[in-house]
This record gives C-alpha cells, sequence and structure tokens, in this order.
C-alpha cells in the first residue's frame, strides 16, 4: 500500500545539519499494523510527519498505492492518510466544540457545507469509539484523556483514510485506558479494513498489536520483520538491547536489562557505519561498514553478524 | 521497627463549595532498606498520598492533613515548618516524574547540586564540589566534570533523572520517594534507571517509596506492594503473592490490563472516580464485575479491603 524509499529528512539547526531520518526504506501492506519503535530521537516521528506531509522530504520517495506522493498533496490524497497524535489535549482546540472539531474536516475537504450534512457520518464515526451524540457539545477540556484520544481516532475515521498514522497514542494514558485505546483499535481495523502505522516506544505493545516491526536508531532501520519472529529471534544486538529492557512480567522472572548507557550519539554528527556502534556490546572493527542482511522468514538486518553472539565483547 | 510508618492518613482540600477528601486513612509502612510500591491509575491518591507525608501539597489547595507519619520516632505531621523543612530533602528525599521539569533551566547542573549543600551543610566550597562529583559518579553519569557545567536541556531525560537522583542523595536520605521515576524517559533508559536506584538502594540500606502505575517495575523493585484506589488502600501484600494471586478484584483487573506476551489485555471498564463524588460504599463496586449486596457497605480497612474476603 505505501512503500518508503531512501526517506531522509534534515533540518537545519543553528548553521549545522541535523539528520532526523536517514534512508529509510520499508513498505506497510494493505490490512497490516506496522510498528516503528525506537528510542526518542530515533526519528520516528519524523517519518510521521513526512508520511503526512506536514514535513516535506529532503531525499527518497514515498509510493502511496502505486502514485509517487509529494509533500503537496492534493485533498484527495490527504484524505487518504490520517494521523492520531500522542497527546490528545494538544490535538484539539481548546475553544471549539466538538461539533465545530468533528466538522472541520469535511469543510476543509470542501465535502460538506453544513454540520447538517456531515452529522451523520459524524454520528457513526462518535459510534464506532464509543461515544455518541452529547460529546458534540462539549468542549475538549470536559473530556478525559482517553474519552479525547477516542475522538481523536473518531475524527481521524471520518475521512475514511486507508493509512491511519498513530504517533504514541497510547503514551499519554492511563494503564487502563491504553488497554481501552487498543482494543478499539484493533475492533477498527477489522471492521473498516484499516492500514495501521504505529509509532510507539512501547514494545509491549507492539508485541500484542503490530504484524511487522520497524526497529529505529538514529535515524537508521536496524532491523524489521514478522513481530513474532523479531520477538523471538532479534538479529540486530540494538534489537537485543530494547527487547531486554522491557520489565519483567513477574518478579520471580527478572532478568537483567543489558547496560548501554543512556546517551544516544549527538544527531548532529552520527557515527560513521553502523550508527549503533559507539555503543553495541559486540562491537568490532568492521562495523563501520554493516551489511544488509535477509533471513528467511522476511526479517531485515543491518550489521555484520548474521546471528547476535553469545559473548559481548566490551 | 519500621523506618516510616503511616496511620490513618488523610489529606481534606479546602475548595470553594466542598472539601474533597483525596487521601482517606491510609497505613501503610517500610521497612529501612526496603522498597514499597504504591499502585493505581492515575487519580487513585497516589501522588497525593506521597505529597501529604511532607506537607508538599501547593498551599493554593487548603489542605488539612490528619494521622500520623512517624519516621523512626518523630510525627512528622507534628513538627514544626522549620523543623520538617530539615527532613524534607534531609532524611527524606523526593524525586519527581518530569526530572525536566524539577531542574532550574538556567543554571548549571553543577551549581544546582552545589546549592544543596551551601543550603543544608557547613561544608567548605573544596568538600562541596568534591561530594558533589563523587555523586555523579554514583548514578554513573559518564564524563561527570563536563556534565557539571552543563544545561539541563543538554542532558536527555535519562541523564537528567540520574542527576536528580544525586542530588536526592546527596544529603543521605533514609527513605528516598520517587514519583513515577521513569514514566517520562525511554525504556532502555529506565532499565538502567531502575537499576541504578536497586543498586543505591542497597548499598546506601536507603528505603524507597516507589510510586507507579506500571506493574513490570512493581515486579522489578518491589518488596511489598499498596493498591490504591479512591483515595484508599485497597490492598496490601508482599510483591509475590501478589503477582501470584491478586485479591481484591481491582487489583485483579490491574492486572489483567496489562500488556503481556501476545495477548490483547482487556481494560477496566468506567473509570477512577472523582474524589469529589464517590460512590458510598466500596468505591470500586460500580466497575466491579464481582460486586453483591454488601457492596453498599463500607469496607473496614484490611489487608485486602473487600467484601469478598471479610
Amino acid at each position: 500500500m505505501i512503500e518508503v524509499e531512501d526517506l531522509t529528512k534534515s533540518f537545519s539547526v543553528g548553521g549545522k545539519v541535523l539528520q532526523a531520518v536517514r534512508g529509510v526504506d520499508f513498505v506497510v501492506n494493505q490490512g497490516e499494523t506496522v510498528a516503528v519503535v525506537g528510542e526518542s530521537g530515533s526519528g520516528k516521528s519524523t517519518i510521521a510527519n513526512l508520511l503526512l506531509a506536514l514535513e516535506d522530504l529532503t531525499a527518497g520517495s514515498i509510493v502511496f498505492e502505486g502514485r509517487p506522493l509529494t509533500h503537496k498533496r492534493t485533498l484527495s490524497e490527504r484524505r487518504d492518510i490520517q494521523m492520531v497524535f500522542q497527546d490528545p489535549h494538544s490535538s484539539f482546540n481548546p475553544r471549539m466544540k466538538m461539533r465545530e472539531a468533528m466538522f472541520e474536516p469535511f469543510f476543509v475537504q470542501g465535502i460538506y457545507k453544513t454540520f447538517a450534512e456531515a452529522e451523520p457520518e459524524i454520528l457513526e464515526s462518535l459510534d464506532l469509539v464509543g461515544l455518541n451524540e452529547e460529546a458534540l457539545g462539549r468542549y475538549p477540556h470536559a473530556f478525559s484523556g482517553g474519552q479525547l484520544q477516542r475522538l481523536a481516532i473518531a475524527r481521524a475515521l471520518l475521512l475514511k483514510p486507508k493509512l491511519l498514522v498513530l504517533d504514541e497514542p497510547l503514551s499519554s494514558l492511563d494503564i487502563s485506558l491504553q488497554a481501552q485505546i487498543v482494543q478499539l483499535l484493533a475492533n477498527l481495523k477489522k471492521t473498516l479494513n484499516l492500514t495501521l502505522l504505529f509509532i510507539t516506544h512501547d514494545l509491549q505493545v507492539v508485541r500484542a498489536f503490530a504484524d511487522r516491526v520497524v526497529v529505529l536508531y538514529l535515524g537508521k532501520v536496524m532491523e524489521m520483520g514478522k513481530t513474532e519472529l523479531l520477538f523471538k529471534e532479534p538479529h540486530h544486538p540494538y534489537t537485543e538491547v530494547l527487547l531486554s529492557s522491557i520489565p519483567p512480567q513477574n518478579p520471580w522472572d527478572k532478568k537483567e536489562a543489558m547496560a548501554i548507557g543512556d546517551k544516544l550519539p549527538s544527531p548532529f554528527d552520527p557515527p560513521s557505519g553502523c550508527p549503533f556502534r559507539t555503543r553495541c556490546p559486540y562491537v568490532q572493527p568492521q562495523c563501520a561498514n554493516p551489511i544488509l542482511k535477509k533471513s528467511e522468514g522476511d526479517q531485515v538486518w543491518w550489521c555484520i553478524f548474521d546471528q547476535i553472539p553469545k559473548h559481548p565483547t566490551v | 521497627m519500621p523506618l516510616l510508618d503511616v496511620r490513618d492518613l488523610t489529606t481534606v482540600l479546602f475548595a470553594r463549595d466542598k472539601d474533597i477528601r483525596v487521601v482517606d486513612r491510609l497505613s501503610f509502612s517500610i521497612e529501612k532498606g526496603k522498597t514499597l510500591a504504591i499502585v493505581g491509575e492515575s487519580g487513585c491518591g497516589k501522588t497525593m498520598a506521597a505529597l501529604s507525608l511532607l506537607k508538599l501539597i501547593p498551599k493554593e489547595l487548603n489542605s488539612q492533613l490528619a494521622g500520623n507519619v512517624f519516621l523512626e520516632e518523630t510525627d512528622l505531621l507534628a513538627l514544626s515548618p522549620h523543623e520538617l523543612q530539615k527532613v524534607r530533602g534531609g532524611e527524606i528525599g523526593f524525586i519527581f516524574q518530569n526530572p525536566k521539569r524539577a531542574l532550574n533551566p538556567v543554571f548549571s547542573v553543577g551549581d544546582q547540586l552545589r546549592e544543596v549543600l551551601h543550603y543544608r551543610t557547613k561544608l567548605s566550597e573544596g568538600e562541596i564540589d568534591a561530594q558533589v562529583l563523587e555523586a555523579l559518579i554514583k548514578v554513573g553519569i559518564a564524563s561527570p566534570l563536563e556534565q557539571l557545567s552543563a544545561y539541563p536541556h543538554q542532558l536527555s531525560g535519562g541523564m537528567i533523572q540520574r542527576v536528580m537522583i544525586a542530588m536526592a542523595l546527596l544529603l543521605k536520605p533514609k527513605l528516598l520517594i520517587a514519583d513515577e521515576p521513569t514514566t517520562a524517559i525511554d525504556s532502555t533508559s529506565q532499565a538502567s534507571v531502575l537499576k541504578l536506584l536497586k543498586k543505591l538502594q542497597e548499598e546506601e540500606e536507603m528505603a524507597l517509596l516507589l510510586i507507579t502505575h506500571d506493574m513490570g517495575v512493581v515486579a522489578e523493585m518491589a518488596h511489598d506492594v499498596m493498591v490504591m484506589y479512591a483515595t484508599e488502600g485497597i490492598e496490601k501484600s508482599k510483591v509475590i503473592p501478589l503477582f501470584k494471586k491478586p485479591l481484591h478484584p481491582y487489583t485483579e483487573a490491574l492486572f489483567q490490563s496489562r500488556f503481556v506476551g501476545k495477548a490483547l489485555p482487556s481494560s477496566i471498564p468506567g473509570a477512577v472516580p472523582s474524589p469529589k463524588n464517590l460512590p458510598t460504599g466500596c468505591h470500586f463496586a460500580p466497575r466491579c464485575p464481582k460486586r453483591f449486596e454488601l457492596c453498599d457497605q463500607e469496607v473496614e480497612e484490611a489487608e485486602v479491603r473487600c467484601w469478598l474476603y471479610d
């Protein structure tokens, strides 16, 4: 459905060049849920913004259903990809009642001129997320975070997008609400045949929810593959580190998390070769030239090793 | 004797039209060198309880506290403001959820660490510098000398949380209260910050009061657990029995809402009631799948506060 090739974005900050995304390739197939994971600063959100044309590409291409997309998009191209942001409180205008906020997409797209015309579709969308007409008369501040995130999803669905991009949609929510929203998304995906690109740093959510995973580090893909295989047998040391940082399920199965230090190298001057080599426990001189490797199960990783070594070198 | 013994701690806020009880007769204790985790959804009163221990609730909320907070033999709630000020950051350290907001953006990390010792001790400049440096080394900050002159915005979330821990440790507290210390930072940093807290706790025999909503963090860190719901403590247990068999239906529901393995978790229907408008009887009853007639009546304080275990 969407094919991203050599996606690159640099920002110029105070005369220096910050390379947020550096040559990322991946595809999202129709009906799939793909998770993009990585630490903060890995370029996850920038990828979302590029897909939505909120930023323009420095280089590379985005092909959606066979058509290349630039950052100048037609109304229908914009309709096809919609986004849900991390903080629902800041993604609604505080001075707009829900009635206006929900009508706005139709107005901007020129689909309907009056609220009355849009109302049946708005109500249908609210119903999908378990809310009703009563919500329309209220301002954003009158909702809880969970309700507001459901409204943000309802609003994103109004234009019947083919791809829904979710940028950390759970991280500002409480535990039991996270479960609620993930269930809602899983149901919507089934009923509406949606394709989802899910950006998150929470690997436990990824495991329960995503079909495939893209692991990013400093703007580059380290590894990607089917969720189940990747969790069972990571091939890139960075994936292994991420997996080892998941807190234990029970107090009796604690395991030692791999220590790699807190400090991400500066994105202004990322390490050459494999960007993870400055923190990698298995670093070798050859890491200056990582190799693209593939396994049978579609797993792809950039590393010098076929398999993660058993013992750290540092 | 426990290091911290809290009995019937109650916090009431006097709002314009109504008195709001945000912490209701909370009792718990922490032994020297042990970790107690307080868990629950947001809005259950976890943070209010922690702030109440040191009378740290903002003035404008007009709070009134009742009960006792014994730190060894001293009842903190009975201390004069001046005496209590010595305990804050002294015998009891505090670290907060969002470390970026806890530091002043216009002073260097080193200045802010030094300030603590200037204000609280009579050490000489040289001794202060030495102790600050030692604290940064202890919390595992790479190139500590350089970091002294760094400003908060130059550090990552994980590093700032380490600085906050270093700051809290300067006065060698017997108890460290950590309110969601890893919620705002990355998962790789979370793992290393938790590891650090554990190591320091063992070395210094420091007790830890950990506030969190993450059962994974509880599993990693806690010896004892108190589950809070709608202003009350509803289940108290050692950590292993709690994970083997949670008893209160709310605790059970919390466990079921975790993301574990490949299955989608189930959510708890409804929301935490506002302390302005609590249901009578068991506060969890309206959301509880196991409720029965008795649940309309108030449950006595107990290890498991539920009529099923009466």
